[in-house]
């Protein structure tokens, strides 16, 4: 250590001339406030800003010149012998050295930062970030200075090993893009951004103990140097290349269990689910599934995915889209270029099915989509059309202009459109249209207002009921607000008497033609207008009705902060089942799914009561 | 001649090559503890090379070197506490002042002796103030001596000594320093173009020639054997009377020839009435003979 010391002493003392120039730069900027113009807080700001700036770029280049002349030069100068006469070892010559440029550069750096310490807080709120900026900077001038001695040893031997490093770099950065391209396939750009990081971090490292190696082995022969410095930093970058793939192999084997949930989906009947979310120790890393709560098998949802919601009315069924070229994608996201064609992608929902591409391309992300259960036709809705395809022989089938909608298939041949659209400030048209495919038709078959400041539409599972919700805000600034909630039936036109209440949540239709009204903490039963039975829910302000559980057998939640879950028997209106510390997601129909205290989703077997935590 | 791996200095069979250019050749040489070794040889001939092999400053692309015993290559910060250099142009940087050197060399030497460096440099007059950048070429070389001199070394390499030192300061190089060094047991090695200098001093003699070792003999033998030997006529078959020669030339009506395997018996059988003149060499018309060009 003594002679590591000594060492680093000398190169100190030989370079010293830079603590006059960094001082000489401190001061410089102090010109800023004598300047006669604007408030002092001005030039004050004037002087940090310059501070900060002269700062950076005084470090960044002291780094790299110290970089490029630290061993690089001696080489070429000759003058390493000074050193390997003596009784001092490669590696002490090399951590001398880079002992004496850290102290340089940090030394400098002490002082050329010092007005941008003291005074950025009196003139940017970004000072609590300030430390985090320093150690960017930090990062970034070790890296100049790998960088400099790096290219300074190797451009100096003017070697055939130049060659040999072009071609090895090249094939370097291509591996961490290969690397790096899955992971921003699944929107992992803060992990990518960690792992290009670390990798030029250990970059700086590796060039920091490839000095020793390249000094012990390569003395005072400049291409020696070269090549053991190459050998070095190469077989280094082989191993960290190595690491890297063996971490993104472990960071895209990210399960089902391994998710953080940002976000979970109930088919609309039977029990699978499409959960996304970032996974466990992956950091921003979004991977995606279709799960099967009953049998607990998944289907992984390939990169780049972008739900759409596209469940078939039977769950078994689904539809998103992915960009046609991924690679292509990525890398024009990373440009700001990201809107590439997108394909639409379809799976059946059974264990053991793996999505297929459909080769039907769209030009760009759609806002809605729906598929048939027989996996044979798929409905796209775009900004202002909708289009149907036959995935077999991927065609369109046909398509129609529309304006905010969404659509669902009653059957392969006929498609159900629902549209809004504002026509004028706070005044909605409401149009429920059919798409006849074969015959190439769309026939309105329902149309209403609304007055409000927004309208939301739902046809109920009986096909026919129709549900439309305005929302009024606090206080209306409108005459003659639409009501909050009316029901239509769609085949008639006519609006259904139900009498609907201020406390209404939601409205549900059973397939044996029973309408069911969650009313505050009631429960009722129509059938067609006729009230059949009330059946109040304990302990709830209010409930939703969450899903049919068949056999009459209905699932509804109370309101949300309660997580209480009832299952009630709307045949004889009794309650035949409670759940505690969980609420019931929508669309539960067959499988139920709730979410616990802790965010966690379970699954609860009502019968049984057993329950068990799947997210 | 010692030629077991126990030498101060011993290279086996080592060959230095810049991609193509071969710049030392097969070179097999031992250096004796406690021996004056001249390494002498024309420029470009490989010394620099050598040296640098032998301080471990640069690998032998084939063959062992080893000083003190031990495989220099690998063992090269050990042996350099044990080694004194004087290179052939001063290492030190310019900016740095003599005393802050000698700061350095102190921190680095375990054997380091203020008081030997003080000696000698009181006997040099040269201010430890100075910048080394500021001191003359003679000067630069005495400081350099110095600081080998007072790490107590066991083996003194002096790379081209005398190179800008004045006549004085030569004859007190080789007569004071060199002398000293051999009465005290150290081996030296040095490289040289004052052959003069060298010759009252040198044990041994070596001459590098294009690369290979042409000629490794102890002094006094090589002088013996070296005679100029002028003819009066011409031609002489001496190679046929078993006189080796290593030039041969016309010396107005008759010839000079240098013979390298010079005794008198033989030449009197060889030469008889023919001998106009017998001349002892000196180490520089040796290496004349040997190196030189027309050689």
């Amino acid at each position: 250590m003594q002679k590591v010391l000594a060492i680093a002493r000398r190169e100190i003392g030989e370079r010293s001339f830079v603590f006059v120039a960094a001082i000489g730069l401190t001061i410089a900027p102090a010109l800023a406030l004598v300047i006669p113009r604007g408030t002092l807080q001005d030039r004050l700001s004037v002087f940090a800003v310059l501070s900060l700036i002269l700062a950076v770029g005084f470090t960044g280049g002291l780094s790299t010149i110290v970089g490029v002349s630290l061993v690089g030069r001696e080489l070429t100068e000759k003058r390493l012998s000074f050193y390997f006469s003596r009784p001092v070892s490669g590696a002490q010559i090399w951590f001398g050295k880079l002992l004496a440029a850290i102290a340089l550069v940090a030394g400098c750096a002490a002082i050329v930062f010092l007005p941008s310490v003291f005074f950025f807080p009196a003139v940017s709120k970004s000072w609590a970030t300030f430390p985090l900026i320093l150690g960017y900077i930090a990062g970034v001038i070790a890296l100049l200075f790998a960088i400099g001695h790096t290219l300074s040893t190797m451009i100096r031997s003017r070697s055939v090993w130049l060659v040999f490093d072009f071609i090895a770099a090249v094939i370097f950065v291509i591996a961490v893009a290969v690397a790096a391209i899955p992971l921003l396939m699944h929107h992992a750009q803060v992990l990518v951004g960690v792992i290009v990081y670390s990798v030029l971090m250990s970059f700086v490292a590796t060039v920091a103990a490839g000095g020793a190696w390249q000094l012990s082995r390569g003395r005072i022969d400049v291409v020696r140097n070269h090549r053991e410095l190459s050998k070095f930093l190469w077989t280094s970058g082989a191993i960290v290349l190595a690491i890297v793939f063996g971490y993104t192999m472990w960071v895209s084997s990210a399960g089902p269990g391994d998710l953080r949930l940002m976000h979970a989906d109930h088919a609309p009947n039977g029990s699978w689910l499409f959960v996304e979310g970032t996974a466990k120790h992956r950091l921003d890393y979004e991977t995606a599934f279709f799960h099967d709560v009953k049998s607990g098998t998944n289907i992984p949802v390939p990169m780049q995915f972008q739900w759409i919601g596209g469940f078939d009315r039977n769950g078994a069924a689904a539809m998103w889209i992915e960009p046609a070229n991924p690679v292509t994608t990525v890398l024009g996201t990373l440009v700001g270029r990201g809107n590439a064609p997108m394909e639409i992608v379809v799976t059946r929902l059974a264990p053991g099915e793996k999505p297929r591409r459909t080769g039907i391309y769209i030009e760009s992300i759609p806002r809605f989509g729906d598929i048939t259960t027989d996996l044979s036709r798929a409905a796209i809705v775009g900004k202002e059309s909708v289009s149907v395809y036959d995935l077999n022989t991927r065609k369109s089938l046909g398509s129609a202009r529309v304006g905010t909608a969404w659509v669902h298939f009653a059957t392969p041949d006929l498609l159900w459109v629902f549209e809004r659209q504002e026509i004028s400030p706070s005044n909605w048209v409401v149009r429920v249209s059919k798409f006849d495919i074969p015959h190439h038709s769309m026939t309105k078959v329902f149309e209403t207002t609304a007055r409000g400041n927004g309208v939301a539409i739902r046809l109920l599972d009986d096909e026919r009921t129709l549900i439309v919700r305005t929302f009024l805000g606090g206080a209306p600034k409108f005459a003659d607000p639409s009501p909050a909630l009316r029901l239509f039936d769609v085949t008639t036109g006519q609006q259904l008497p139900i009498p609907i209440g201020p406390k209404v949540t939601n409205v549900r239709a059973s397939g044996d033609g029973h309408l069911l009204v969650a009313d505050g903490a009631v429960l009722k039963v129509y059938s067609g207008n006729a009230l059949q039975r009330e059946i109040t829910i304990p302990e709830a302000t209010s409930v939703r009705i969450a899903g049919d559980l068949g056999d009459g057998h209905w699932l509804v939640a109370h309101e949300w902060g309660q997580r209480k879950s009832d299952v009630v028997d709307i045949n004889n209106g009794t309650l035949i089942a409670h759940a505690t510390g969980m609420s019931a997601m929508m669309n539960s129909n067959g499988t139920p799914v709730f979410q616990d205290e802790k965010g966690t989703y379970v699954t609860w077997n009502w019968q049984t009561n057993d329950r068990k935590a799947i997210f | 001649m010692s030629t077991d791996s126990t030498a101060a200095v011993f290279t086996d069979r080592v060959t230095i090559r810049y991609g193509k250019k071969v710049a030392v050749d097969d070179v097999t040489l031992s250096v004796p503890r406690g021996c004056v070794y001249a390494l002498l040889g024309r420029n470009g001939a490989g010394k620099s090379s050598l040296v640098r092999t032998l301080l471990g400053q640069q690998r032998a692309s084939a063959g062992d070197v080893r000083v003190l015993g031990e495989d220099v290559w690998n063992h090269r910060d050990v042996l350099m506490e044990r080694v004194g250099i004087v290179p052939e142009d001063a290492d030190a940087p310019p900016d740095m002042r003599v005393e802050a050197v000698v700061r350095f060399w102190a921190a680095l030497y375990s054997r380091w002796s203020a008081a030997l460096f003080d000696e000698r440099m009181r006997r040099f007059n040269i201010s430890p103030r100075t910048k080394f950048g500021d001191l003359s070429k003679g000067q630069k070389k005495q400081v350099s001596l110095a600081l080998a001199l007072a790490t107590s070394p066991e083996l003194l390499l002096l790379d081209d000594p005398t190179l800008g030192l004045d006549v004085v300061a030569r004859k007190s190089l080789f007569e004071e320093v060199i002398a000293e060094m051999a009465d005290r047991g150290i081996t030296v090695v040095v490289t040289t173009h004052d052959l003069a200098g060298v010759e009252t001093l040198a044990d041994r003699v070596g001459i590098l020639k294009e690369g290979r070792l042409v000629l490794d003999e102890e002094l006094e033998p090589l002088k013996a054997r070296f005679r100029r030997v002028r003819f009066a006529a011409r031609p002489v078959a001496l190679a046929n009377g078993g006189l080796a020669t290593a030039k041969v030339r016309a010396w107005g009506s008759g010839t000079e020839a240098v013979v390298t395997n010079f005794d008198d018996l033989t030449m009197e059988r060889v030469g008889g009435n023919d001998v106009a003149e017998v001349a002892p060499m000196s180490l520089e018309d040796i290496f004349i003979a040997v190196a030189g060009e027309e050689a």
